[in-house]
């Protein structure tokens, strides 16, 4: 490999952060992660050609967003709608993590103006959920006056320990939020990215918030406990199908992102053949950076968002995949179970999943709390920048013992400094938000350019069929699938 | 040990008294009185859900002077009679219930032992639900049930009923559905339920 093969380019200016309940002011951050000396990005698609081109960030800006979700929703039949009718978007805080929150914002105003255009209904809400940080949604419906959008008092926030509705199900009752579901009409709009793979596999996607963002505690709590298997996805479908959601729901929206970007929207009324789609598209557009991560051998990550820990992203890889890349989750023979009520004793029989042993040092320069993120600091060398910070951490009731297990610097190069020294590499990567291409060290760029070829030769011809037939889908039948354009 | 360090305050000139804090508070510490809620501070955990939901944010969270120190030690209980409760509910003994602050079924078991009936209780004790408040509510209900213990409605939204696990679901559905790959996880969890190895 020559210099001339490894192509890097200025780091990447990442999304700014976003001002929350869950993470520190960001005003006393003194320096951004990819403002670390001898930092580079790496495009996606230098990388991986092949990757679908980005419709956003583009020459169109946001109006690509708009102009795809519009086109997308022409083939929905919109018919049950009436005027008099009452509509819930179901949306969920995920989707507003991506670039700044701007595009999924405007997926969910376009289906709101196109529904009430081709419906003649006025009554149109926003709810929106979350998995954790009970108060998110509301803040992002804030900041993008989703209130005034939809009309005062329409655009709320809800949250897993708001007011519960039974939903009884082909199994037994589960339990959804009464505010997600108290219209004539829900419409699930939601967004494609790969998040956490260790959970959905790849199965079902677009069903899993009918699991989590639109479900109370006890659903959620099945999911990742009494569950927490390859087949917790079975809960998800299970809601979706039971006649207390098929009697409301119209149809589903979704915003379709890959690591490059925005790719498009998709809608159907048909849930199963959007999810299989998506999942395909998955399959696609994530196998090949899911799988180069895990040539990573050795690694310092530093998160620099206003995520929590595992939803913090790299060209649009959450950190969790960087996490479990050493196990392919995308093939379901593998378990890939870390945490419910059979974590522990699926260690002892060396079934589990443990974290990645490249991953050397994480190095906190901003992230938010509100994710139980204690066990990462008990396994990793973990660097906290500033005692602000520490003191926001150890103020959270999801990370109470977080700092027990970490040190504090006053500044990230002092961070970095002492990072590189307990990890010794010099291989660095940087979450913080960046999608078409990471910030890294020049040494973790010349390690990617040196993999991707092998790894995408690799995908191609082994792994992707293997994972399209484990979930029954014809291989080489999948590009068209999705009009992102 | 879990120790906890905050409390819950209410800023009276910003609440309405919509009353949301008490229906999700987890301690059932706070209640209503004459449209202000009143917090009682000795079982206050500072799980912030009353801060999470107050549309009004009207509630701020304050340093307790000495921390609130919960644990229930289940070297104290009749061993037996804490695996008894476990098995009935398909867990092992040292399976982290609580994620957050690694409280394991065997403490669970030993507060129920020691008399909790509800999961209020039991976060009372123990402190679990304080974190995510959000993965541990149906493996505690289950500890209760195998306890024998018949769990009553939550006087506001703290928790609703069992749902079903995936050792409970019929054959026809794990037939219909094979790509959820039912069959071979139930399988996975006998097989840790018969103690490992033992297939």
């Amino acid at each position: 490999m020559t210099l001339q093969d490894v192509k890097t380019y200025p780091p990447i200016q990442p999304p700014p952060y976003f001002k929350g309940m869950m993470g520190m002011d960001p005003a006393k951050v003194k320096k951004r992660a990819h403002e670390i000396a001898g930092i580079v990005s790496v495009r996606v698609r230098d990388l991986f050609p092949d990757l679908a081109e980005p419709i956003y960030p583009g020459s169109e800006g946001i109006a690509a967003v708009r102009e795809a979700t519009a086109k997308a929703l022409r083939k929905v039949d919109m018919s049950m709608i009436k005027p008099e009718h009452s509509v819930n978007i179901l949306a969920s805080h995920h989707g507003f993590t991506f670039m700044g929150g701007e595009p999924y914002a405007e997926v969910l105003r376009t289906v709101k103006d196109v529904v009430e255009e081709r419906t003649g209904c006025k009554n149109i809400r926003l709810r929106a959920g979350v998995g954790f940080r009970w108060k998110e949604s509301s803040e992002y419906i804030r900041f993008f006056e989703l209130d005034d959008y939809f009309g005062r008092g329409k655009a709320i926030g809800i949250a897993p320990v708001d007011e519960g509705v039974p939903i009884e199900t082909e199994v037994g009752t589960f339990y959804g939020l009464k505010k997600a579901y108290d219209a004539d009409w829900i419409i699930h709009a939601h967004n494609n990215d790969l998040r956490e793979l260790y959970f959905h596999r790849e199965v079902d996607r677009a069903m899993k918030p009918f699991a989590m963002s639109y479900a109370r505690i006890e659903t959620r709590s099945a999911y990742h406990s009494t569950w927490a298997l390859r087949s917790a996805n079975f809960i998800a479908r299970a809601i979706f199908e039971s006649p207390f959601v098929q009697k409301r729901f119209a149809f589903s929206a979704f915003l379709m992102i890959n690591p490059a970007g925005v790719v498009g929207a998709d809608a159907d009324n048909d849930m199963t053949e959007l999810s299989q789609r998506i999942d395909r598209h998955n399959l696609e557009n994530y196998g090949k950076a899911f799988k180069l991560l895990d040539e990573i051998d050795e690694v310092i990550a530093v998160f620099d968002q206003s995520t929590p820990s595992s939803y913090s992203f790299s060209a649009g890889m959450a950190f969790n995949n960087l996490l479990h890349a050493h196990v392919d989750l995308f093939n379901l023979d593998n378990l890939g179970v870390h945490l419910g009520q059979y974590s522990v004793p699926l260690r002892k029989l060396g079934l589990g999943v443990n974290p990645n042993p490249a991953i050397k040092a994480w190095v906190i320069n901003y992230m938010w709390t509100g994710l139980p993120s204690h066990r990462l600091a008990q396994v990793y060398p973990t660097i906290m920048v500033s005692r602000e910070q520490a003191s926001f951490f150890g103020a959270d009731p999801q990370n109470l013992r977080f700092m027990d297990y970490a040190v504090i610097a006053d500044t990230l190069d002092a961070a970095m400094q002492f990072a590189r020294r307990i990890a010794k590499t010099d291989n660095i990567i940087i979450f913080d938000g960046t999608f078409g291409g990471l910030n890294v060290s020049e040494s973790l760029a010349k390690l990617l350019f040196e993999k991707a070829p092998k790894i995408s030769e690799v995908v191609d011809e082994k792994l992707l069929p293997m994972w399209m037939k484990q979930r029954g889908f014809a291989y080489g039948l999948i590009s068209s699938a999705i009009d992102t354009r | 040990m879990l120790s906890l360090t905050r409390y819950a305050r209410v800023d009276e000139g910003l609440c309405t008294g919509c009353g949301i804090c008490e229906l999700v508070c987890i301690a059932e510490c706070i209640s209503i009185a004459e449209r202000l809620p009143q917090i009682d501070l000795e079982y206050c955990n500072g799980c912030m859900n009353c801060l999470y939901r107050c549309p009004d944010d009207a509630i701020t969270m304050e340093e307790r002077t000495e921390p609130r120190e919960l644990y229930i030690d289940p070297n104290e209980f009749d061993q037996r009679q804490i695996d008894e409760i476990c098995e009935k509910t398909n867990m092992t003994p040292d399976v982290p219930v609580c994620g957050c602050h690694g409280i394991t079924a065997a403490e669970i078991a030993a507060a129920i032992l020691k008399g909790a009936k509800t999961p209020t209780d039991i976060t009372r004790m123990t402190g679990a639900r304080t974190g995510c408040k959000s993965m541990c509510i149906q493996p505690i209900l289950r500890l209760l049930r195998g306890a024998g213990v018949e769990v009553p409605k939550s006087k506001g939204w703290q928790w609703y009923e069992i749902t079903p696990a995936i050792y409970e679901i019929p054959h026809k559905t794990i037939e219909k559905y094979q790509v959820f790959r039912m069959k071979d996880d139930i399988e996975l969890v006998n097989r840790i339920l018969k103690g490992g190895g033992k297939a």
